[in-house]
């Protein structure tokens, strides 16, 4: 599956997910599965759907679809937690490599909505999560399925916040316009991968650093002559000093990488 | 451009005038008490969306705490990753560093399958009484959870009666 979306053949990834599911929907069948089996099979369901969802997050990266891909990436970042929790599984590889990716988007302040709820109703037994009559811990797995807290009965929103670490990074304070500059660093990264240029494995990473430019409006006046910004300030006085300008540079960093040896 | 990061604070502080603290403690409560607060505009007290699951993980965890979760209008749902802990109120029997230890491990557990550069900031507030200088104290912290779990694991108890008596 991995090679087929390295090699940007994403609905070929997909069919192969679709068979693993397949597969692991039908072990999920057998009369003797106990509730230790059933929790690997469903650790192993996650990683599935966190290559699916690698796949995806890729294909709208290459697409340009970027709010797209943000959503995706954030739902393979939570994959990837929920692997980790449970399980042995070595998923260094994406964790370092989708990090840096979440750092090429512009996506910096997050909104929240504060809400009180009368109470939690466990995904499994209906009860109340936080009572002792409910057997189950949320977050925690019992027979392959896990605890969840769905809140119950909103009596009223608290608040909104504009935070920056938030439960859920999908909710972003978005941008209208996808072509616009706080695009232009996925966007290279996407023109790498669209190109060829750079495999999907390739890319591990973003090196941010200042430069020191030439000043592409600097002009070298007489000092008494007016400034060339327009100032009317003479330019010995003003922007004498600023013959070069400090930007900021990002280096994309990329590394040839067998994406086979990233799944254990 | 990375924001900066909110400092951590973490204080103990003598309270004066907490009615509600003074009438729990003088009522020889044992173990833990969860006091639902008022946040915002909001008139009645609830409690953080982490209350019940902490309370239960104490009884889990801990059977021999007692805990008790005083009722309330609601819980409160921030959507942030930050840890609001309850106000509680610690009986005699429960020392705040063996509260801090329930909290860090805690969140220990919960936040087991973190990624790189995940952070969550921790909000704790505990009551309790300084037996020995015979006052009422405040432990406050707001900052990042690994913060926390050292300032956790520097309050061994002898250490800590060392520091109250230094305090006084």
């Amino acid at each position: 599956m991995l090679l087929s979306f390295n090699n940007c053949r994403f609905s070929e990834g997909r069919d192969q997910a679709a068979d693993l599911r397949a597969t692991l929907a039908a072990a999920k069948q057998q009369d003797a599965a106990g509730a230790d089996f059933l929790n690997d099979l469903f650790v192993l369901d996650r990683y599935v759907d966190f290559l699916a969802t690698y796949g995806e997050t890729w294909q709208a990266v290459i697409d340009k679809r970027f709010s797209d891909s943000w959503v995706h990436l954030q739902d393979a970042l939570d994959l990837l937690r929920v692997i980790k929790k449970f399980s042995d599984i070595d998923v260094a590889f994406f964790e370092d490599q989708l990090i840096e990716l979440e750092n090429a988007y512009p996506y910096a302040m997050f909104s929240s909505v504060g809400m009180t709820v009368s109470w939690f109703k466990c995904s499994l037994c209906g009860q109340d999560i936080d009572a002792d009559d409910c057997p189950h811990i949320r977050g925690e797995l019992y027979s392959g399925e896990m605890a969840q807290a769905v809140a119950q009965d909103v009596i009223g929103l608290s608040h909104v916040s504009l935070l920056k670490n938030p439960d859920d990074k999908r909710c972003v304070i978005s941008y209208g316009d996808e072509t616009a500059p706080p695009f232009n660093i996925i966007r290279y990264v996407s023109d790498l991968v669209a190109s060829g240029t750079a495999r999907i494995s390739d890319f591990r990473g973003l090196v941010f650093s200042k430069r020191t430019i030439p000043n592409p409006e600097y002009v070298e006046l007489d000092s008494s002559k007016p400034c060339f910004c327009g100032s009317g300030v003479r330019f010995d006085e003003c922007c004498v000093s600023k013959a070069s300008v400090e930007i900021d540079h990002v280096d994309v960093t990329t590394d040839p990488a067998d994406i086979g040896s990233a799944v254990v | 451009m990375p924001l900066p990061e909110p400092e951590n604070v973490c204080e103990i502080a003598a309270i004066e005038n907490d009615a509600d603290f003074l009438s729990f403690i003088e009522h020889g409560p044992s173990g833990i008490t969860f006091v639902p607060e008022r946040h915002g505009e909001s008139d009645d007290p609830v409690h953080t969306a982490h209350a019940g699951d902490f309370a239960k993980w104490i009884k889990s965890n801990d059977p021999q705490t007692r805990v008790t979760v005083l009722p309330a209008e609601g819980r409160l749902i921030r959507h942030s990753s930050d840890f609001w802990f309850p106000l509680v109120y610690l009986a005699n029997d429960v020392a705040l560093p063996i509260y801090l230890n329930l909290v860090a491990s805690y969140l220990y557990d919960k936040m087991s399958g973190r990624l790189r550069g995940d952070t969550s900031r921790v909000h704790v507030d505990a009551r309790y009484r300084d037996q020995k200088a015979g006052v009422e104290k405040r432990f406050k912290f707001e900052g990042d959870a690994d913060s926390f779990c050292q300032v956790a694991e520097k309050f061994e108890l002898k250490d800590f009666f060392v520091d109250q008596a230094a305090t006084d």
